[in-house]
């Protein structure tokens, strides 16, 4: 509105005629009129009426302050049309059709088409109603403008709207029942609204229409009725129709069902939703909803036997395994529910596992012969470690396509492999079967990509074992098993499966199976060497073909260094008497030796060698590739022109006085050539499976096998005899036993002894580098820092407190470190 | 629909204004209303002034619905000429029409 500039300059002021056609106004006559006015807007009968008369009336009224008045006479009028319509309209309706027909709650039924009838007449009543309260309103616009404001009362149109929600509420269907209409109404409603639910086709628009109408009535204190009336029953409704569903559904006891169908079901629920009721309702009742049907029975369905969790991931059912993660999403971001389930699962697996590898190896060995039990632990360990990766491939196939590729989920099922892989206190060394098997055997001619997998499974379980160190162990003896008796595939395939463990470990982790392979090659290197030079040699050269019947004589030479590799050095070996052809080569090559590298020691270990020695029986000769030692029997005892081609019995004692090899391998390497049936070369007296002192052998001249070329594998310490093995070969394997099999729980044992030795330099050595770094550490600090060294930077394995207090004290006592005089809690290292 | 209204005042003097500057006024739009007589006939009656307000009432509606709309800034709007005699007669007027 523009302002209007009042003129200065004419002071005279004409005075307002008085308004009203007479200064009386009579309020009675007044109202009269209105009142007839109001009725026909009522009954949409305005049009024979002059606005401005009846506006003029009400100014009046106002004016002549009659306004309360006409407030009040207002409102009466609208509460008297009210009840007249909702009367006629509705409540006469709903008795006439209803029939009597009272449930238990006193809320009259209606059939289908009834309740639709009753809602279409509240909506039309409704628009009606909106329609007139405006029109009467703005004939009593003045009366707003000045009277309701000055007394702060609503305006008359809310008045309307106050009063249409008042009858809702209060109205009373009959004058002796207590059935309200507001009751009544939303029963009615909702009742309609479940035909829905129930999958009945309804009247979309009357749903919208009445909602509206519910959250248009506000109170005097702001609260809808929607709010405050309907949005409970409507909860409540709810709440019923989805513990009906649960109830029905859980009767079938089947999973799969189950969540199909509340997938569906909370389908159509959320169009519904999203439909016909406001955000903030749809929330609440998405919540009851997800509560209601998820919630509260998610666990349940998840671990049924038959058909839940289990055998969905058993039958890789991806479909029902993604609807399962996204209704557990719904409920819970951290998906805890479904995470218990399958850690528990995965845990259950474990054990399955090992079931599983035994039936397959039952299978197996019921094809074939019977074969020891060793070599069936073996498979076993292989199997176990199989059958994990393909159950680990089917839960990344489930993460990718049935858990969005949540990390979360991958996290938690990795958790519990490692957990079930460590209880298993032999997993390291079947990990490193594994490995074994794979370099020897499964991974010959495969195209790189399937390598490349292989390899990368194998670190991937490496990474989920704790106790790295213990794996470092078995690997280094299997690794020295196949490169001893050249077993790899090919050394490009082992320098891959390093680089892989390198990339995971560090450097340090590696070095001693790198420094394996330079032994190797510089090995290599210098066999060729010094036979090129005994070439050139020719006196050697005669010497040795001289020896060996004038057939060359090949020998290869492997120079392991001492603390690389993980056997040590047999002292007996010492004594052992070489046949005199070797003891020639060895001699020539020690000063070979020692010209190349000047003041390096060589020590002999025949015990690891074979040698390829042709032996002529009568039948035929035969190219036999066995233990060096064997051979040093046979050559030795067996070969002498005057023994008469052997035959002559030796004992027991008098072969190893000829010999000089320690008992309990000359034990075992007998039983290779005189008690295993395929490779009996010798006799023995008396036919026992074990050997004793005493027994007499002799050259079999009978023996046959069916090739000309065959190798006599060597029987390894603990399966020859049943005598404890003595110590001596403690920290020894034995490297012409070509195949690495399983430890017996002795050899075990043993292993975690040696183990437990190594961690305790481990720990040493780390208490010594913290202590030069640091001087003077507190115990507590010292403790933890160890723990971290070892654990994190080399990832070894978890040092136990008290492991470490007890290395401190021992190397208190060896005076490297010190206890502080004045606080002793504190070490101080001694320079 | 016609786009004009006609004002009668009380003393038969008849004026034709556009419904837009009209409904300037919250009465004169309510009674535009089709419920009633006036929307229907197009002709609203104004019992309570006589010719010369309403002809400044009128005036006032063009005047208010040229430069009400206009969007310029105050300064170019000119001033309403108002008989100062008339200035309370008006007053009342105003308060009715809800101006």
């Amino acid at each position: 509105m523009i302002p209007i500039k009042p003129q200065t300059n004419k002071p005279k002021i004409r005075p307002p005629r008085k308004f009203g056609t007479s200064n009386k106004v009579d309020p009675i006559e007044s109202w009269e009129i209105l009142s007839n006015a109001i009725n026909d807007i009522e009954n949409k009968n305005a049009s024979k009426w002059s606005f401005e008369q009846l506006y003029r009336i009400a100014y009046n009224l106002v004016l002549s302050k009659n306004g309360e008045f006409l407030y009040n006479k207002i409102k009466d009028e609208f509460s008297k049309h009210l009840n007249t319509k909702l009367q006629i309209n509705i409540i006469d309706f709903i008795i006439e059709r209803g029939d009597n027909n009272v449930n238990n709650n006193g809320i009259i039924e209606l059939n289908k088409v009834d309740s639709l009838e009753v809602l279409k007449k509240l909506n039309l009543l409704w628009s009606d109603y909106l329609i007139s309260t405006w029109l009467i309103s703005q004939v009593a616009m003045y009366m707003d403008r000045t009277f309701t404001k000055e007394h702060r009362l609503p305006l008359i149109y809310d008045v309307g709207l106050n009063i249409f929600q008042d009858k809702l509420i209060n109205c009373k269907i009959t004058e002796n029942s207590e059935l309200l209409l507001g009751t009544q109404i939303l029963e009615t409603f909702l009742n309609y609204f479940d035909l829905n639910r129930n999958g009945e086709m309804i009247d979309k628009f009357i749903i919208k229409s009445i909602i509206k109408i519910f959250e248009s009535l506000i109170n005097l204190d702001g609260d809808s009725y929607y709010n405050k009336y309907f949005e409970p029953e409507l909860i409540i409704h709810s709440h019923r129709y989805y513990y009906q569903i649960v109830e029905d559904l859980l009767q079938l006891q089947s999973g799969s069902v189950f969540i199909n169908k509340i997938v569906e079901i909370i389908k159509e629920e959320e169009s519904r939703f999203s439909l016909y009721l406001p955000e903030s309702s749809s929330r609440k009742l998405k919540n009851l909803m997800f509560n209601d049907l998820i919630s509260s029975n998610l666990k349940n369905i998840l671990i049924l036997q038959d058909d839940g969790l289990k055998n969905w991931i058993d039958s890789d059912n991806f479909e029902l395994l993604e609807k399962v993660y996204i209704l557990q999403s719904k409920i819970d971001t951290n998906k805890r529910i479904l995470k218990d389930c399958l850690h528990s699962l995965v845990l259950e697996n474990g054990e399955h596992l090992k079931r599983l590898s035994k039936a397959q190896l039952n299978n197996d060995s019921a094809a074939k012969k019977k074969s020891s039990n060793k070599e069936n632990n073996t498979q076993f360990a292989i199997n176990y470690i199989k059958n994990f990766l393909d159950y680990k491939s089917k839960y990344d196939k489930i993460i990718t396509k049935s858990f969005d590729s949540d990390i979360e989920m991958n996290r938690e099922i990795e958790f519990a492999f490692v957990k079930f892989l460590n209880e298993n206190n032999r997993i390291q060394e079947y990990l490193s079967l594994y490995i074994d098997e794979c370099l020897k055997k499964t991974l010959k001619n495969k195209p790189t990509d399937e390598v490349e997998k292989t390899l990368n499974d194998c670190i991937l379980i490496f990474k989920f074992i704790k106790d790295k160190d213990i794996f470092e162990k078995y690997y280094k003896t299997h690794l020295a098993r196949r490169l001893l008796n050249n077993r790899s595939i090919s050394t490009e395939l082992e320098l891959m499966m390093i680089h892989k463990l390198k990339a995971e470990t560090g450097a340090t982790f590696t070095s001693k199976f790198e420094n394996m392979f330079k032994d190797m090659k510089v090995s290599q290197d210098l066999s060729q060497k010094f036979k090129n030079e005994s070439i050139d040699n020719s006196t050697l050269a005669k010497d040795l073909a001289r020896l060996n019947n004038n057939k060359k004589l090949e020998i290869d030479f492997t120079i392991l260094t001492g603390d690389v590799w993980p056997m040590s050095n047999n002292k007996a070996m010492d004594d052992v008497n070489y046949v005199p052809v070797l003891d020639i080569a060895k001699a020539s090559f020690e000063k070979f030796y020692a010209s190349t590298y000047n003041g390096r020691n060589l020590v002999w270990a025949p015990n690891m060698c074979t040698m390829n020695l042709q032996m002529n029986f009568p039948s035929k000769s035969y190219l036999i590739n066995m233990p060096t030692l064997a051979a040093f029997v046979i050559l030795t005892c067996f070969n002498d022109e005057d023994t008469e081609d052997g035959e002559k019995p030796l004992s027991f004692e008098e072969i190893q006085q000829m010999t000089r090899i320690p008992a309990s391998e000359l034990t075992r390497h007998l039983q290779s050539i005189s008690v295993v049936p395929t490779t009996r070369i010798l006799k023995k007296v008396p036919m026992s499976r074990s050997i004793n002192s005493g027994d007499m052998f002799s050259l079999n001249l009978e023996f046959k096998h069916p090739q000309t070329k065959f190798k006599i594998a060597a029987i390894s310490t603990s399966s020859s005899s049943n005598k404890a093995p003595d110590t001596n070969s403690n920290n020894n394997i034995d490297a012409t036993v070509a195949n690495s099999k399983i430890e017996s729980e002795e050899e075990h044992e043993k292993t975690l002894q040696s183990i437990q030795k190594s961690r305790d330099h481990e720990i040493d050595a780390a208490i010594v580098r913290i202590m030069k770094a640091r001087k003077s550490v507190k115990y507590q600090i010292l403790v933890s820092e160890v723990i971290r060294l070892i654990e994190d930077v080399s990832k070894r394995f978890r040092p136990q407190p008290s492991q470490i207090k007890m290395r401190l004290e021992d190397l208190v006592d060896k005076e490297y470190i010190r206890r502080d005089d004045d606080d002793h809690e504190v070490f101080v290292y001694v320079a | 629909m016609s786009e004009y209204v006609t004002l009668v005042a009380n003393d038969g003097y008849r004026v034709v204004v556009s419904k837009k500057a009209a409904s300037a006024s919250g009465t004169l739009q309510s009674m535009l209303s089709e419920a009633f007589e006036e929307g229907v006939t197009g002709t609203i009656t104004l019992h309570e002034l006589d010719g010369p307000v309403l002809e400044k009432v009128a005036e006032y509606l063009c005047y208010n619905n040229k430069w009400a709309t206009g969007g310029t800034s105050s300064g170019d709007i000119p001033d309403f000429p108002l008989p100062t005699a008339m200035a309370l007669e008006l007053l009342v007027a105003a308060d009715f029409l809800h101006l």
